[in-house]
């Protein structure tokens, strides 16, 4: 009844009353519950349909929610043992704003413990598996929202984005995936990790949905201080505008940074692509960037993500909120909560981000990281003043989940191609994933990151390029490849 | 890195870790001491000013002074796992 339909095919069915609300509810709850075992994508589904009514393009269509969004009545773990009781007393905008335009809550996805890590292997219910081939990572942090829409379960989730949070498991789950300019959503009641990278993201299994809701959620909250002013816009209204005579670049080393056969294999198609892109008039470059600046982009993200997320995560101390462990004095309470409740590798971020915060090693790692933060991002603003976008690869294909490797630890490779992504969270641009091809039988996606505040052009030149490409409306086994 | 040290910044943050975990911790830190010589070496980077946020923030600047959001006290203390007479009830602070 709902599997693998769009926003505008379940909008019509609604309105033409061959469904409702609540049908499609019970349908996605369904088909949520029979997924559980071989891909684990939610922590929770819920029981009953709460319909609100609304008047939207979203009233009555099923939604997934990363399970670190504030909803109010309703289990909200994080993915964390220290939260995993955890009942929020009041809603986060983004989940105020969909109830309020209609749309419909079947579950809370599992995400890396805490958003911190791009696997979906450490949440505290278990692994999610990725829709396509149950062996492999979904990628993350936002692997259950990733994975509810590539399987078909709802056309459209919430993720959050710090690194490339949603636009990552989007590539590696065949999907699109979005994050709008810093502040353009509102953070109010998402669960910090690192607030100066932070940003609320969309899956959908198209563009244009990603619109509908980025229209939804978009505008001013006086709740969230980093929140940007309104624009008078509906974005979908631009999606349809002609792209010809746009200029992107693609940065060199980058693409020529790739070794195995696989992402010797990814970037082929990518240029593929670029060709059939300036077929239609558009104008693609090639630019070179420092390469030993590129080389800094995960070591950039990891010193200022660790180091805020110390600070921000400071308040699961088992008092006010959270599990709670017993101990003789208030410190031990604390003490021994916090030793069971976080997972080794959420311990090993925090103790990297207070060395990196203490006094005698500020100036060397945590201001250093930031001037190079201001280094990419000065450079990436003028190369926006020329071009209308950067195109790039999202990555690499999803990698065989190994029980035997610890994952998210810190490696020593400059995996170029795995990690340019988070140049879009240092300069807050919109920017945008959606599938190019198939690898291995595996999908591929093509990222587009565009100015700040332009958020309109990436959804009308990513709306019309994913057009040229041909894949959109794909759920996981390959339906409707085009 | 020693783990001494690695040891107190875990018990600074209210936490412990067992020694294989600080044995895995040890050697990511050698990694991202490496990382952060990449870093150091970027020319001409003492010349740039940290950046705190993407961009200047227009509306980060202090809001009207008027009550918003706010929690009830009994919505504030649903969560604690100890309450007693309208508090959170903790071990004894002061013998």
């Amino acid at each position: 009844m709902i599997m693998g339909k769009n926003i505008d095919e379940l909008r019509q069915e609604l309105d033409e009353g061959v469904v409702n609300a609540c049908d499609l509810f019970n349908s996605a709850m369904e088909a949520s519950s029979k997924s559980q075992e071989s891909v684990n994508a939610f922590v929770s589904i819920m029981d009953k349909c709460e319909c609100s009514g609304g008047s939207s393009v979203l009233s009555g269509i099923p939604y997934a929610l990363k399970d670190n969004f504030s909803t109010s009545g309703i289990l909200t773990t994080g993915s964390s043992n220290i939260l995993k009781d955890y009942v929020p007393v009041f809603d986060s905008t983004v989940y105020k704003k969909l109830k309020e335009a209609g749309a419909i809550l079947i579950g809370k996805t599992v995400l890396d413990e805490l958003a911190m890590g791009g696997s979906g292997l450490t949440g505290h219910t278990g692994i999610v598996r990725n829709p396509w081939d149950t062996t492999r990572i979904s990628g993350g942090s936002s692997a259950g929202s990733a994975a509810s829409v590539s399987l078909g379960i709802v056309p459209f989730s919430i993720g959050s984005d710090t690194g490339d949070s949603v636009r990552k498991p989007a590539s590696l789950c065949g999907i699109v995936g979005f994050k709008p300019t810093y502040g353009r959503i509102s953070r109010f009641g998402l669960f910090p990790f690192a607030s100066s990278l932070d940003h609320v993201g969309i899956f959908a299994r198209n563009v244009k949905d990603i619109t509908y809701v980025t229209d939804v959620l978009k505008g001013y909250d006086e709740l969230d201080m980093t929140s940007l002013p309104d624009e008078d816009i509906k974005y979908v209204d631009t999606l349809d505008k002609d792209i010809k005579e746009k200029k992107l670049f693609y940065i060199k080393e980058i693409v020529e940074s790739v070794s195995t056969e696989e992402n010797k294999e990814v970037i082929k198609i990518f240029k593929e692509n670029i060709d059939k892109f300036r077929s239609e008039g558009v104008i693609v470059e090639e630019v070179s960037f420092d390469k030993k600046l590129l080389e800094c982009l995960y070591p950039i993200y990891f010193i200022i993500s660790c180091a805020e997320a110390t600070s921000n995560n400071s308040n699961l101390t088992g008092f006010i909120f959270g599990s709670r462990e017993q101990g003789n004095s208030p410190r031990e309470v604390m003490f021994n909560t916090r030793t069971k409740g976080f997972s080794e590798m959420i311990k090993r971020r925090f103790i990297t981000g207070s060395y990196i915060l203490q006094r005698e090693n500020q100036e060397r790692l945590f201001l250093n990281a930031k001037r190079a933060r201001r280094m990419i991002v000065e450079k990436m603003n003028l190369l926006f003043k020329e071009y209308d976008g950067l195109i790039l690869p999202a990555g690499g294909i999803a990698p065989k989940i190994n029980p035997d490797e610890e994952t998210d630890r810190l490696g020593s490779d400059y995996l170029l191609l795995d990690n340019h992504l988070a140049i879009g969270n240092f300069g807050g641009y919109p920017s945008i994933t959606f599938p190019m091809g198939y690898v291995s039988n595996m999908p591929v996606g093509i990222n587009l990151t565009c100015p700040q505040r332009e958020d309109a052009s990436c959804l009308n030149i990513a709306f019309k390029l994913e057009s040229v490409i041909g894949i959109k409306d794909v759920c996981a086994g390959g339906e409707n490849i085009g | 890195m020693d783990k001494d040290k690695l040891k107190k910044y875990a018990n600074d943050l209210e936490f412990d870790m067992d020694e294989s975990e600080y044995k895995t911790l040890m050697g990511e830190f050698d990694i991202l001491l490496k990382q952060v010589e990449l870093i150091e070496n970027i020319e001409g980077i003492s010349n740039y000013e940290p950046m705190d946020f993407p961009f200047p923030l227009e509306s980060a600047c202090l809001r009207e002074d008027k009550v918003n959001m706010s929690l009830a006290r009994e919505d504030a203390l649903k969560n604690s796992k100890d309450v007693k007479d309208g508090c959170v009830k903790t071990p004894k602070v002061v013998a």
